[in-house]
């Protein structure tokens, strides 16, 4: 069912310029099922989290709602309903959002196979965890507070047509997840 | 299906009506017209399964959770979750119908009738007399006490404090929820300049 990924792959179904088509479908239902394949988004943010894994049946049947939730159920790869929510509302309001940490784009590096594509997502990780340590002081603020167990879970930049996954910026906002 | 602190139900179109029109979940908006898929918090899902039982919940594989393990589970993602599952079951006993609160900084709010037809009366906080992790730690300050009477006021909402006592039985086992004793009290601001005519004090009044 799964296959080993390649970075663009998980994105079949999007056009240029994704961000304008879902402003335009503002009202419309936002996860489609049946024969359309799953919204951009829902591919994007499955993408980001689940790194290495395909995300549609290879068969061209695409995964039910159901399938989906379900997959987000499992808790993979730091999934989640609620970073889903969260991503979904935010994506509706035409923001570009992105796992914070994760590199938008695996263009510049060398994929070989599945498992050294999830060893070199690690790897990365762990370097912008480091980085991130320095960068953000509001981090250490918010401990402060004594509001606890905040990390940073998304990315977020306002709606930009020009936006470039190569070289995106600096976000306008991160986001960060509690509970 | 289970996920994360939420449930997750496929509803056809008529159990659809009836959720809404009962006030249940949130719907979420996808493009599949037969169908449609409601948000349980994890108060809701438990009062349908326990209460009502009228919802059966499973993990994953199709296999369904016992309320025990349902119960554990919610107990697990907040320690607090049987003083709040009681104090929603107490409102929602009452006819009061009981929503999310999590927009005015409240635990709850609670509506006479269906929220299509009317604002919220109540903004409920559920406070209980246990220490450390069973308590939400909420109106322990003066402070927050000012800060939340005044939010509920730019609202219009009436303060509902829930004080749920703590019970001697093992707060794992689902007896608890029998021997937990509710208390109820509004809280509002007396404004001494309007309350000169005598129209009555509004302090601390027993609900019910």
């Amino acid at each position: 069912m799964d296959s080993p990924a390649k970075a663009p792959a998980g994105r079949r179904g999007t056009v240029p310029g994704e961000e304008q088509e879902e402003e335009e479908h503002h009202l419309n239902p936002f996860l489609s099922t049946s024969i359309t394949k799953p919204s951009a988004s829902k591919l994007q943010f499955r993408f980001l989290a689940e790194r290495g894994a395909l995300l549609l049946d290879v068969d061209d049947t695409s995964l039910s709602i159901k399938d989906i939730y379900k997959k987000i159920a499992e808790g993979k790869y730091g999934c989640s309903w609620e970073s889903f929510e969260a991503y979904k509302h935010l994506k509706l309001l035409g923001y570009i959002v992105g796992r914070h940490g994760l590199p938008w784009t695996m263009k510049n590096q060398m994929i070989c196979c599945n498992n050294n594509l999830l060893q070199s997502t690690l790897d990365i990780d762990g370097k912008s965890n480091r980085e991130m340590g320095e960068i953000i002081p509001i981090i250490q603020l918010l401990k402060d507070m004594q509001i606890d167990d905040i990390t940073p879970t998304f990315d977020v930049y306002l709606p930009n047509s020009t936006f470039r996954k190569s070289s995106p910026g600096d976000p306008s906002f991160i986001l960060c997840l509690v509970r | 299906m289970l996920s994360g602190c939420d449930v997750l139900l496929e509803a056809e179109l008529e159990l659809g009506d009836l959720l809404s029109k009962a006030s249940f979940g949130r719907a979420i908006v996808t493009s599949n017209k037969d169908k449609q898929w409601f948000q349980l918090g994890p108060e809701e899902a438990f009062y349908l399964c326990h209460a009502l039982k009228c919802l059966k919940v499973s993990r994953d594989k199709e296999t369904c959770m016992s309320e025990m393990e349902l119960w554990d589970h919610f107990r697990s993602n907040r320690e607090a979750f049987p003083e709040f599952y009681k104090a929603y079951f107490y409102l929602r006993s009452k006819n009061w119908v009981v929503r999310t609160g999590i927009q005015y900084g409240v635990d709850y709010v609670a509506y006479r009738h269906h929220p299509a037809l009317v604002h919220s009366e109540y903004a409920v906080l559920v406070v209980s007399d246990g220490d450390g992790n069973t308590s939400s730690g909420r109106l322990r300050v003066w402070s927050d006490l000012h800060c939340t009477l005044r939010v509920c006021g730019s609202v219009a909402k009436t303060l509902l404090v829930v004080t749920v006592r703590r019970c001697e039985s093992d707060r794992g086992s689902l007896n608890c929820l029998e021997e937990f004793i509710v208390e109820a009290q509004t809280i509002t601001r007396w404004v001494p300049e309007r309350c000169r005519e005598g129209r009555g004090m509004e302090e601390a009044l027993g609900v019910d």
